[in-house]
């Protein structure tokens, strides 16, 4: 049920139990509300497009008419051709436009809603899980597509390396309902944060090692791709997919760090931060 | 908590923080804003029984839907607890949660999964959702090409299937044409026989009155009364009534028994300082606008003052108040012009009612005429009735007709003429006026001043 017992996290909070019982308590909220959770997500998925022609294929085809430019681009004018350039835009295309989206669009998802959250009640985290998991199945289909094509055109693929995709996927899943959690929250109270995402997103890409090697680059340059966090993750996927190896440690480990610093800042900051959701959206 | 409590509310208070401008200029060019605050609830109590069906009353602003919102957990409070036994839902607008380009039929799936349904119960229920809303063949179009009212009933249709102990409702019932009012009424009615738990929130203290057996008055956030509906739902009017913010608030809009109301206020001094000023200022604007009994009252008012312009225009507002029926005005207008006939200077009625009359409305003619008639001192004045009375026949008056039939017969103001009074006489008979049919039946009959003609007597009577 939706409205869910109210003796279920308002009298978890008065008690301020250990964090266990306290995630334990979010967790069960959200099972309860899980119809709700299908509802958001199909409505973000089959209700954005309902009205267009090519309808649910436009989630595709900005990621594809973007990898096919710089194909085009970068084959063209690049010294010494790499070999599958293509697959290798693609390795990095999806995860990272799968994170822009959550980062963009996540960001405004709770003001988005705000008729939801205004007229009633369930657990607020569900529209940052129903954003997150929206992108994650249009993500699927897509990077699944490729790897597809990859595999017919001929690349070798690492069997290994590919089933090690499914806990980076996860990975990258979690990371991005941490940066969901923490800038929807905010935007409820700075509106600003939606647009500086947008900037931000767009400056991030031309610093994600997306379309050239990181190992290309040098001094400042170099220093500034690997400040970037979403350079890690990307470089994991480039290693499964392009280069069928597993990714460095140092890579994993910071994809980890980092996951679990944005979900506890996000987490933190949604707690903190919901209560005034309704008044504000 | 006790246990045949559904709600318990304790100490509850909310305030919002407003932005207001201060009419500065801030960086960036934009004007600075000063917080606010304001406090929409402030120390609620409330206990809801459970099977308690509560309609909670008052204005806009009033913190009632805020209250809603805090029970179904949808806001937090700034102080004060709620506790809640049983699994609450509430509905708080009733086309929520609708994609206006999904079909009808993924919209129920939607919202019922919004409200918590399994995509099982909602498979099982499908067809008795789509039946109920009588949305039929439209089902599987876009739910934005339907009407407001088809809208209403599917979401409605959604709704009278959740399952839940108590339902907060906030003004939903108002939606929707008469079928639709009646089915939620009935609805919300075997709901709240089988013991769940009901509040309502509504402007429309008929429906609330209709199926709540509690009420509660909120005004600015504090609860002013709860108890029996029908005490409350009185009281609140009585309160609405008496209120001079919302009084004056509806006069300045020209509301013209408001401005009765405000009036009256200022008269006795309720709510607001006595003020003569004031109140003849509204009450004037009142009886201009039409209002009856501000126009006779104002009349009252305007005739005290005892100069001439004051009392003609005076006599204008009772008349007016009279032809619409008000007994009072009628009294005392007759009470006047009796006194005005025999007062010497009735002048100043007789220029009035020229006044009037000189407007063209036959009907003023012949009262002028009349009046002249009644209060003649001499052959003069008999004269002018005439003259008055012949306008206003020529216009098609038949009571005027008689009159000039009557004077020219009597060789009132006229030297007699008998042949032109019987002429006026058949005019006004044959447009239907009785007396003059009845009066020519007689002339006719008994051969007075025409020749006996029975034929023509007896058509005539």
């Amino acid at each position: 049920m939706a409205e869910t017992t109210e003796d279920g996290s308002r009298g978890r909070k008065a008690l301020s139990s250990p964090t266990f019982d306290y995630v334990d308590g979010i967790l069960l909220g959200l099972y309860d509300s899980r119809s709700v959770l299908f509802a958001l997500v199909r409505r973000n998925l089959a209700g954005r497009y309902r009205n267009s022609y090519l309808g649910f294929a436009w989630q595709f085809i900005f990621p594809a008419v973007t990898v096919l430019i710089f194909y085009v681009v970068f084959t063209g004018i690049r010294q010494n051709p790499m070999e599958d350039f293509a697959v290798y835009l693609c390795a990095g295309m999806f995860p990272f436009f799968f994170m822009k989206t959550n980062i963009t669009q996540g960001a405004g998802c709770i003001v988005a809603n705000g008729a939801y959250i205004n007229k009633m009640y369930f657990p607020r985290s569900l529209i940052v899980l129903a954003q997150v998991i929206s992108s994650m199945v249009v993500f699927l289909i897509s990077y699944e597509t490729a790897i597809l094509l990859a595999a017919l055109s001929g690349h070798h693929l690492d069997p290994l390396a590919l089933l090690c995709l499914v806990p980076m996927i996860l990975l990258m899943a979690l990371f991005s309902v941490g940066c969901v959690l923490l800038l929807s929250s905010i935007t409820v109270y700075v509106r600003d944060v939606q647009h500086l995402m947008d900037l931000g997103s767009w400056l991030l890409f031309w610093i994600t090692p997306i379309f050239y090697v990181s190992d290309e680059t040098s001094g400042i340059l170099n220093a500034i791709i690997w400040s970037n966090p979403l350079t890690y993750f990307v470089d994991c996927f480039q290693s499964l997919v392009y280069w069928g190896e597993m990714p460095g440690f140092t890579q994993i480990a910071a994809c980890i760090f980092m996951t679990l610093v944005v979900l506890t800042a996000g987490f933190y900051a949604f707690q903190r931060l919901k209560g005034g959701f309704a008044e504000r959206v | 908590m006790d246990p045949g409590n559904a709600i318990e509310v304790r100490g509850l208070s909310k305030s919002f923080v407003l932005e207001r401008k201060t009419g500065e200029k801030g960086a960036f060019g934009k004007e600075k804003t000063e917080k606010v605050r304001r406090t929409a609830l402030e120390g609620i109590d409330l206990d809801i029984r459970k099977g308690d069906v509560v309609g909670i009353v008052g204005r806009n602003g009033s913190g009632k839907s805020t209250l809603l919102k805090i029970i179904s957990h949808i806001m937090e409070p700034d102080e004060g607890t709620v506790s809640i036994d049983g699994k609450i839902a509430s509905i708080l607008e009733l086309g929520m949660g609708f994609h206006p380009d999904m079909t009808g039929r993924e919209n129920i799936y939607l919202k019922g999964e919004l409200y918590g349904f399994s995509r099982g119960a909602l498979d099982e229920r499908i067809d008795s959702i789509i039946a109920y809303s009588g949305v039929g063949e439209y089902i599987d179009s876009p739910v934005r090409t339907y009407s407001t009212g088809m809208t209403g009933r599917l979401a409605f249709a959604v709704m009278v299937n959740i399952d839940a102990d108590i339902l907060l409702v906030d003004e939903v019932l108002s939606t929707g044409d008469v079928v639709f009012a009646a089915k939620a009424r009935e609805h919300f009615r075997k709901l709240s026989k089988s013991g769940k738990t009901v509040i309502f929130v509504s402007h429309s203290l008929g429906t609330i009155e209709d199926m709540c057996t509690r009420g509660v008055w909120i005004d600015s956030g504090r609860i002013m009364k709860d108890g029996r509906i029908k005490d409350i739902t009185s009281a609140y009017m009585r309160g609405v009534e008496d209120s001079p913010e919302i009084v004056s608030d509806l006069a300045e809009y020209e509301v013209p028994d408001a401005q009765h109301r405000l009036s009256l206020m200022y008269r006795d001094g309720r709510g607001v300082e006595k003020d003569e000023a004031k109140r003849e200022e509204w009450l004037k604007k009142s009886a201009e606008q039409g209002y009856v009994p501000a126009q006779a009252e104002y009349a009252e008012l305007l005739y005290a003052r005892g100069d001439e312009a004051s009392k003609a225009d005076a006599l204008e507002f009772y008349r007016s108040a009279a032809l619409s029926g008000n007994e009072e005005a009628k009294a005392r207008l007759s009470a006047i012009l009796g006194g005005y006939r025999a007062d010497r200077d009735a002048d100043a009625l007789r220029a009035f009612y020229r006044r009037l009359a000189d407007r063209g409305n036959p009907l003023d003619e012949f009262r002028c005429g009349d009046l002249m008639l009644t209060s003649a001192r001499g052959e003069d004045d008999r004269r002018e009735a005439l003259v008055w009375f012949t306008k206003a026949a020529e216009r098609g008056n038949c009571d005027a007709m008689f009159k000039v039939g009557e004077m020219l017969r009597d060789g009132k103001g006229e030297k007699k003429d008998p042949k032109k009074a019987v002429e006026w006489f058949e005019r006004a008979a044959a447009k239907g006026h009785v007396r003059s049919q009845f009066y020519l039946g007689e002339v006719y009959y008994h051969g007075r001043t025409v020749p006996r003609d029975e034929a023509k007597a007896l058509k005539w009577y």
